[in-house]
């Protein structure tokens, strides 16, 4: 499954929000406590889907830094019972415009965002659960929150 | 002067039009649309100098919307700022009339040299 390497995705993230964000490929799966979210992506020209597992916090991050937010500010948003809707459209954006790193030999094609792995496409769910290939990633930002972030795939 | 921009992405709007300011076009009137059947709204009475499009919409896909436009002999400079950066994508793009393609995530410097391109420089 070529997606970007480390240093690639670092870079396409620090040139997207303005600050050095660091990637470290991990060995073995992350397990994190923390709250996550689950993308889905189209790959083209098969119509296999990847899946993307992140921290929320490390997502919203890269949201918030993208329109300008400082974590303070982030963490209140994420706070509110109801979603923030301006970091919820940025985040959406961030999702589409990380399509370039999770695949680097097909089109990927941002198609979803779930809050939970429940929600996944039946598909997504058995990619999740038995991948053919996995990458895990800790992931550093400056000045704010880093975090989780995986990437699976059904061959 | 003046620009359509569409896309389906508030916070994309947001950045592109910071951006347009900061590429020192301050003085170019921009029009918004969330979406391709939106554009062709405002289009029916708005001629805009340029448009900037997204290529993944919801609805109509920033590709068939240029597609539609042509068809209509519309011949309006028309650019991409999308995350699809494969070369099949530019190909398609420029073969169907589009004047440039930028990917995300774009500097001030990139969006200012395809601005340049249409408006002869600011």
């Amino acid at each position: 499954m070529p997606e970007a390497s480390s240093s690639a995705m670092g870079k396409l993230f620090t040139d997207l929000i303005g600050q050095n964000v660091t990637f470290s490929e991990q060995q073995d799966p992350i397990i994190s406590s923390t709250k996550q979210i689950y993308c889905t992506y189209l790959i083209k020209p098969m119509d296999s889907t990847r899946v993307l597992k992140a921290d929320l916090a490390l997502l919203s991050s890269f949201a918030g830094a993208l329109i300008g937010l400082p974590l303070e500010s982030i963490k209140d948003r994420l706070a509110e019972s109801q979603p923030n809707e301006a970091l919820r459209d940025a985040l959406h954006e961030v999702m589409n415009i990380a399509s370039r790193i999770v695949s680097i030999e097909h089109r990927a094609v941002f198609k979803s965002m779930y809050p939970d792995s429940i929600s996944l496409p039946v598909d997504a769910r058995r990619t999740l659960r038995v991948p053919c290939y996995s990458s895990y990633f800790n992931v550093k930002i400056d000045s704010y929150e880093g975090g989780a972030f995986s990437l699976f795939a059904p061959f | 002067m003046d620009l359509l921009l569409v896309d389906d992405s508030k916070t994309m709007r947001l950045l592109v039009q910071r951006a347009i300011r900061q590429a020192g076009y301050r003085d170019l009137t921009v029009w918004e649309a969330e979406s391709g059947a939106e554009a062709m709204e405002k289009l029916r009475d708005k001629t805009p100098s340029l448009i900037l499009s997204d290529w993944n919409m919801p609805g109509i896909s920033g590709i068939d919307f240029l597609r539609a436009l042509r068809e209509g002999n519309n011949l309006t400079p028309f650019g991409f700022i999308t995350s699809e950066g494969t070369k099949k994508v530019r190909d398609i793009a420029m073969s169907n009339g589009a004047s440039f393609i930028i990917v995300k995530p774009f500097s001030v410097d990139d969006l200012q040299v395809a601005l340049d391109t249409i408006f002869g420089g600011n």
